[in-house]
């Protein structure tokens, strides 16, 4: 909330509150109002919003629902149209997306397994996420974005491409991650415009449909890849997933240990998921992702041995690039942090990380006289 | 110390658009000692604190802005008309930036009174990579990035290099960095962009598999590694 308690104004609100946490619990659809005041037995029972309802939806309708139609996505001077499929069907989700212009990228996600396709190249499986913990393959652990983080707020309504649309404003509380802006589709609460805006309110990044169809029965033939020969698999067996404890062992000469991040913003929490390095030989590069349930940003830390490291900011869109060196034992390391939040976070995050030298010991060895690497 | 009251007393002034012509030319003629660089600095900060606008980058690019603005290099041929008439906002608003792979143009600073820290500001926010050199020294500087293929012709200037802090660090501030626009080489462009894929995935997976996070990777170059 972003009333002003003055004192005077607590006491005096505190029995009307009271009155009416009594009033909603026992009647009604919720008035979306948190109480404020909580005896002791009684615990503050916090109603979900409509704003934060509608967000709920949102969600729910991105994965469940079937549409295809074009957007257009643009960042400055630079926009590009981009084609979609997203089908559900017995409970899985299959998405094709082509980029029109430019390039044609193409983008094909079952599930949780997202594959990358340029014409003239190998297919290219982007970075697999695990999931670790009991909630694994559902996505119920996509909350919210939290009320102490974000203002969330009903902003009116529209019409974005034929369909009426309802506003909803997701306002930072702080300067360290961005606002946001969504135009929701009434009747189903798929997004179908979207922006992001820094501080001064300016739009750093948009997305928004200009033709859309929902609830039409996607062919398996409407999902055939472009760049890819028809009838040839997708290689979706050959790349298994990794268990969870394989993962950890490719963090590579423990640089998964060696490094820390001293500083995090509020709401940020290290995404649960572990990633598999899907990559060339030999780069020894750790990955961690951090998350308040909007913004992300993703921490890559590698050993870059004599190599010089780039050093500086780079910003494209909402997307925000900054990387420093940290010099160990004579190798360069570098630090970056991508993401789609403030240069002050990616730079705080970046700085705050703290490496450490290689253990000399052999991690196999020592059966514990000596105390652990800190 | 009585002069350097009175420097600062004068650049306090100048600051406010409050100085006369005498002061500021004394002001200019003054070598920059790092002191009173450090005071414009505080007082800059202080400035854009009370007009209200949050200061989102300290960097110290002072050194770099005045190094650049010295030996302007060669204008590289301009990516687009419309990045090239853009005149950078005195503002902490980020302009837009130029992509990586693309040339990077070196703007033309708009040069004010003294405004040298609101210009230099906006000059902050343009692709700044630069690379470091290992801890050897920063006199091994030119000979390092030299054999790093560079798009745009710069000048180096090893002066500029910073000594390291005692505890080995390398100096925070950017200020130890050589001329601002800069193009990273080959090998830093295409890290870069496999770090602006990855990410792309990883925000896609954290926000419920929105696509926007897909649509970013728009422009970016597809990385080099196959499917494994």
């Amino acid at each position: 909330m972003t009333v002003p308690f003055t004192p005077a104004r607590c006491r005096a609100l505190t029995g009307f509150w009271l009155l009416l946490g009594v009033l909603s619990t026992l009647c009604l659809p919720s008035l979306g109002i948190a109480e404020t005041s909580a005896s002791q037995e009684e615990t503050p029972v916090l109603q979900e919003t409509e704003a934060e309802s509608w967000l709920r939806k949102m969600a729910e309708a991105r994965r469940t629902q079937s549409y295809e139609g074009i957007f257009v996505y643009g960042r400055g001077d630079e926009v590009s149209s981009i084609q979609i499929q997203h089908r559900y069907k017995d409970g899985s989700e299959q998405e094709r997306l082509l980029h029109l212009d430019g390039e044609k990228r193409e983008i094909m996600r079952e599930g949780n397994r997202v594959f990358c396709v340029l014409p003239g190249k190998e297919v290219m499986e982007l970075e697999q996420s695990l999931p670790s913990g009991p909630f694994s393959g559902l996505d119920a652990d996509h909350p919210l974005p939290s009320r102490d983080q974000y203002h969330m707020t009903l902003a009116g309504v529209g019409r974005v491409a034929g369909f009426d649309a309802v506003k909803v404003a997701v306002t930072a509380r702080d300067e360290y991650r961005h606002s946001y802006l969504l135009w929701l589709d009434r009747r189903t609460a798929l997004p179908l415009k979207s922006l992001v805006l820094d501080k001064q309110g300016e739009v750093l990044e948009r997305m928004q449909y200009t033709s859309l169809e929902v609830g039409k029965a996607i062919a398996d033939s409407d999902l055939k890849l472009e760049n890819w020969p028809r009838g040839k698999p997708l290689p979706y067996s050959e790349a298994r997933p990794a268990a969870a404890a394989e993962v950890e062992e490719e963090a590579q000469d423990g640089l998964r240990q060696r490094w820390k991040l001293q500083w995090l913003p509020e709401g940020f929490k290290k995404s649960p998921y572990q990633i598999k390095r899907v990559a060339a030989d030999g780069v020894k590069v750790d990955t961690a992702v951090y998350s308040d349930g909007l913004s992300a940003f993703s921490v890559f830390v590698e050993d870059l041995g004599s190599e010089p490291v780039p050093h500086g900011v780079s910003q494209l869109g909402a997307t925000i690039a900054y990387s420093r060196m940290e010099v160990v034992d004579g190798s360069n390391y570098m630090i970056t942090v991508v993401g789609e939040v403030p240069l002050v976070t990616a730079r705080q995050v970046a700085d705050s990380i703290q490496l450490q030298a290689e253990s000399p010991r052999q991690p196999s060895v020592d059966a514990g006289a000596e105390p652990g690497n800190p | 110390m009585n002069d350097d009251l009175k420097a600062r007393e004068t650049l306090s002034a100048v600051l406010d658009d409050e100085a006369n012509e005498l002061e500021l030319a004394r002001l200019l003629k003054q070598p920059l000692a790092p002191e009173l660089l450090a005071a414009m600095r505080r007082y800059q900060s202080v400035r854009t604190v009370l007009a209200g606008q949050r200061q989102v980058a300290t960097f110290d690019i002072s050194a770099r802005v005045a190094a650049a603005l010295q030996n302007e290099p060669l204008p590289a041929p301009r990516t687009s008309a419309a990045e090239a008439d853009q005149a950078p906002p005195a503002s902490v608003a980020q302009p837009k930036q130029p992509r990586p792979g693309e040339q990077v143009t070196p703007r033309k600073a708009r040069w004010q009174l003294l405004g040298g820290a609101a210009v230099a500001a906006s000059v902050a926010f343009a692709v700044m990579f630069s690379a470091h050199t290992p801890q050897t020294g920063s006199m091994e500087a030119p000979a390092q990035l030299a054999q790093v293929p560079a798009v745009a012709p710069v000048q180096i200037y090893p002066e500029q290099l910073q000594s390291r802090a005692p505890n080995g660090q390398p100096m925070a501030s950017l200020a130890s960095a050589p001329v601002a626009e800069r193009s990273m080489d080959e090998e830093q462009l295409r890290r870069l962009n496999e770090y602006l894929i990855r990410h792309a995935e990883h925000a896609a997976r954290s926000n419920g598999q929105a696509v926007v996070p897909f649509a970013r990777m728009a422009g970016f170059e597809a990385s080099q590694h196959s499917q494994r």
